[in-house]
Parts: C-alpha cells; structure tokens; sequence
C-alpha cells in the first residue's frame, strides 16, 4: 500500500494540554480521506504540522515516504497545496495577482496555467475585483486555486465549506471530486459536517480527544452502516443456520444477536426458527448513517 | 530563497506603504534643503544630509508591522511554508526585503538632497571621504533598524499588536535617546553666584549637578546610544562626526545577533 502521509505515535502538547495523543493515520495515494471529529478534537493541530506550521511534541509523519526529520521533506512539500482554517490570499490583490504571487514562491518561470485555475475554480471573470471583496465562497475557491498553483499531488482542505452557502457547498464539493477523479489528486479533508464528508471521501479517519478512534475505508463504512433486521434469539447457532439453509447473509454480533442484510420474508424465518425452539426476542431494523456511526464510536458524548 | 525575495518584491511594488514612505522622505528632504536655505546659517550640507535617519527608524518600524503583518494576517506565510521554504528562508527573505526598503528610503533623501541641497546650501564642508564614511555607517544603522524591527513583527502573529509595539519601541527610543544624550551634555557643576555687595564682588563655591553622571553611568549611556541605531542617528543629527567605526561595529553585531535570535525563535514557533 503507497501512503502519502502516515503518521507514527504523534503527539502536540500545548502547555497543560494535549491536542494530539498518539496518533497513527495513513492517507492512501488517491484517495479522499474524511478526517472527520469534534471541534476541538485536534483536526486542525494535526493539519498544522503536517503542513509544517507547527512540530509535534513527539512522533514522526512522513509525506511520500521522507519522515519530518529529513531535510528531503521539503521536498516532498513541494507536491502539498493546503488550505488550513481560511484561505491563504491576499486581500487586497485580485485572484489573477494572487496567483502570481504563489507562482512566484513557487518559482515558476511563466504564468502559463493561471487562466486554466481561474477557470477550473469558477473565478476567470472576476478581473480586477480584490480578494476583499469577494464572497466567503469566492475566497474559499481562490485559496483553492491557490494551493493547487504548483500542481500539488495532495491537497489538504481543513474545514473547506465552512460557512458556504448551499450551492457554495456543491461547487467545492464538485471542484474537489473533479480533482481526485480527472487529476488524481489525493485529499484530505477535514470536516464536522458528515452527511457532506460521506459524499466525497473514499477513506475515513476519526479523531476525538487527540486520538484516532478508527481508520475505514468508505466501503467498510457502507457495510457497517448498511440496512439490516437485527434479531436477538435464545440460540444464534440455530439463527446461522437456518439461515445458511436459506443462503442469506447475515452477520453474528453476540451470542444471542445477529444482523440479517437483504430482502426477505419476516414469517418464514420466524416460523423457521421456531420449528428448531429458537425463541425471536427482539426485531429492530437498524439503517446506520456516518453520523451514528461516529457518535457510537466516540460513545454519544455531547458536541461542543 | 531567491523565490521568497522575489515574490516580496513584487509585493513590494505594489505597497501603498512604502511608496508612502518614499514620498515622505522626498519631502523631508525637500522641507530640510528650504529650511537650510532660509536660515542661511548652513555653510555645506554636512548636518542636513544626515538629519533623516531618525525618521528613517519610525518609517521602517512602521511598514515591517503592516507589511510582514499582513503575511500573519492574511495567511499568506503558510502558502510559503507548505510548499516547502525552511523558516530561515521565509525569517531572513522578509529581513532583507525590510532593509531593502530602508536603503531606498535612505535614498531618496539623500538624492534629494544631492539635487537640491548643493545648489543652494552648498556641498560638504568635511570633505566627501568623511561624507561617505558617515553614509555607509548610516546604511548600516538602517540595516540594523531593520533586523530588530523584523525581530518584533516576526516573532508576533497580531498585526495590529506587531505594529503598535514597533511603533511604540521606535519612538520610545527615541525618547530614552533625548532623556540619555541630555544627561550626558548635563555639566558637573553650576556656576558660582556672583554677588556684588556695596561694590565688593563675592562668588559663591561651584554647585555640584545632582544630574551629573558619574563615570560608569556616563560609560553606560555612551554605550547606549552608540550601540542602539536610534541613539546613532541622533548623533548623527546631533553631533555631526561620531564615532563611525564604534557605531559601524555596533550595528554589524546588532544584525546578527537580533537575526540569529529572530531564525531561533521563529524556527520553533507553532504557527497559526
């Protein structure tokens, strides 16, 4: 498996607090990776030293294989365009001036692409109209351009439709799904608004109280969190059973529960079942989101 | 770091803050050439062609806070740390760039001067080598200017609060220049009384100054004003030949020990 960023055991204290405690997290090449926690649960401090803001208190990252300890890492920086909190731009240069400043930090030779990032993040007629007076979306999109002005492998996007309209929303999402799709460019976005995380990220990370809960991917989510009956009967191996004679699927979750997935008929089973004195306690259909996936695995503790 | 410098200097054309700051020293240059006109006590432009460097100080300490600031504020540091410029780079390009702008304020003034000033004051009186000695020890001052107000705004995220605290050191060393180069000028004694009594002159013993410094405190105060650029441009105004291999020194030590100080801390520095 290539991983762009891995982290080992990473930890931030700021004085009598612990931001990050511990964390390991792989970020595989091509994926969209949802780092999804509270506020507060150390999102941003995490994407603050990988974008090489901050250094950690103990632990090691490494991006494209080069730990943080080598002078290489620059290097592999090179091929990073992030936008952390807010946009990184001028105020008072237009979107066009904005990206021949990044050109020239980067030390590009030519504006050659400029016109083609305006257009992909929807801001070529914005002409001379300054950065402070565009629209949070605006702005949102021109930070957008900016970190992929040195055409970046991974792109890091913390809190990116924060404050966006409805159809702001839509429009990065768009942008970003384009990005990883027709450009592969791997990304990790950070975000507390799952039902639009669930949208875009192929991976997920979860991160409370400075730790990672849980890294899955989306698939393993979708599974988790697919549509099912679970049933609590006195004998789960006459449940299996019955339930291999029919070539069901079907999941055991304790000794006296299980999860049935598919279409199929509620009295025969139960009929089924009594036949071999299989008493059916319970029946409830579960149909888990993102969301109660992630409250149940920080343990339904309040949001701040 | 090439990369960094240019991308400051582009920013640069583009400042309202430095063409601000030009545009002042122009016309304290102009204001200063008609004034020695007028009086007509100048014999040379000796005094005028080094009377900006105060101002200088306050113009740097000034664009460093809004400039260098509006990197904080606007966020745009982090796009040149995330593609991978070292710290020393982004700490020492944003130094030279301030320097950078001193030297063109200094410039001005002095070009303005040059054009100005000869014509109708007349040229130097100490000579042009001595001129040029006091020029380089002033480019210097101006570096060293420069690096300690890099230094502040630098090592402060707030804009605002960087560029109130610049402002406030500049003119608070000013002050403590005036408050010190007037205790140093403070004579040892008062003179005598002299009475005349029914025609018989009587002078009374010399009054010791209670703000006359004694000798370690007159070696402090010297050193103080030598070793800080605000007290080396007030001399310069002030006194007309300093010390300029002492100041030169001073100064060449201050860049490198407030940048080295500015590269430690910046390098250690958790960034927002």
């Amino acid at each position: 498996m290539e991983y762009v960023l891995s982290t080992q055991a990473l930890s931030k204290q700021y004085r009598d607090f612990k931001a990050l405690d511990n964390i390991s997290m792989h970020v595989e090449k091509g994926a969209i990776y949802g780092f999804v926690g509270k506020n507060g649960a150390g999102k941003t401090t995490l994407i603050r030293i990988i974008c090489g803001l901050q250094n950690p208190t103990s632990g090691e990252y490494s991006l494209y294989g080069k730990r943080n300890t080598e002078k290489e890492i620059a290097l592999s920086r090179r091929r990073m365009g992030a936008i952390v909190e807010t946009p990184s731009i001028y105020l008072d240069m237009t979107a066009e001036e904005n990206l021949k400043e990044q050109y020239r930090v980067l030390g590009k030779p030519s504006w050659n692409g400029i016109n083609e990032l305006l257009e992909l993040v929807g801001l070529s007629s914005t002409g001379k109209k300054k950065a402070k007076n565009f629209s949070l979306g605006m702005r949102q999109r021109l930070g957008i351009a900016v970190a992929l002005a040195g055409d970046p492998d991974f792109l890091v996007l913390d809190e990116p439709v924060n404050g966006l309209d409805p159809q702001g929303i839509v429009e990065i999402r768009e942008l970003i799904l384009k990005l990883n799709r027709e450009h592969q460019v791997t990304v990790l976005i950070s975000s507390h608004i799952l039902d639009e995380l669930s949208r875009l990220a192929t991976h997920y990370g979860f991160i409370d109280g400075g730790r990672i809960m849980k890294e899955i991917s989306a698939r393993e989510l979708d599974a988790a969190c697919r549509k099912c009956m679970r049933l609590e009967v006195s004998d789960v191996k006459t449940l299996a059973r019955v339930l291999d004679e029919r070539k069901m699927e079907y999941a055991i979750v304790s000794d006296h529960e299980a999860d049935v997935f598919g279409q199929w008929n509620v009295t025969e089973i139960t009929l089924a079942l009594a036949k071999e004195n299989c008493e059916v306690r319970k029946m409830t259909e579960r149909d888990e989101s993102l969301e109660g996936y992630y409250i149940n695995l920080i343990g339904g503790k309040s949001h701040e | 770091m090439s990369k960094l410098l240019s991308a400051n200097f582009a920013r640069l054309k583009t400042s309202k803050t430095f063409w601000l700051g030009m545009a002042v020293m122009a016309l304290f240059a102009v204001s200063s050439c008609l004034n020695a006109n007028s009086s007509r006590s100048f014999s040379g432009i000796d005094s005028i062609f080094f009377s900006a460097y105060i101002i200088t100080g306050i113009l740097i300490a000034i664009f460093c806070g809004l400039f260098i600031g509006t990197e904080y504020s606007d966020g745009a540091i982090r796009n040149k740390l995330v593609v991978g410029h070292g710290r020393s780079s982004v700490y020492l390009s944003n130094f030279i760039t301030c320097a950078v702008v001193g030297l063109f304020m200094d410039l001005i003034f002095h070009l303005v001067i040059l054009a100005l000033g000869i014509p109708l004051v007349g040229t130097f009186q100490n000579g042009w080598l001595t001129a040029l000695a006091m020029l380089l020890t002033g480019f210097l001052m101006t570096l060293s200017f420069a690096a300690v107000f890099s230094l502040l705004v630098m090592l402060n995220q707030n804009k605002a609060l960087a560029s109130i605290i610049s402002i406030v050191v500049a003119f608070a060393a000013i002050f403590g220049f005036v408050f010190l180069y007037s205790r140093l000028q403070e004579p040892e004694f008062y003179a005598p009384y002299v009475l005349t009594v029914n025609g018989v002159f009587q002078q009374s013993e010399p009054i010791p100054n209670p703000y006359y410094l004694n000798e370690v405190q007159r070696a402090l105060a010297q050193f103080a004003i030598d070793f800080f650029p605000t007290g080396q441009a007030g001399q310069f105004v002030d006194t007309g030949t300093p010390n300029l291999g002492l100041m030169s020194l001073y100064s060449v030590l201050l860049i490198i020990a407030t940048n080295a100080a500015g590269v430690f801390f910046f390098r250690r520095k958790d960034l927002k």
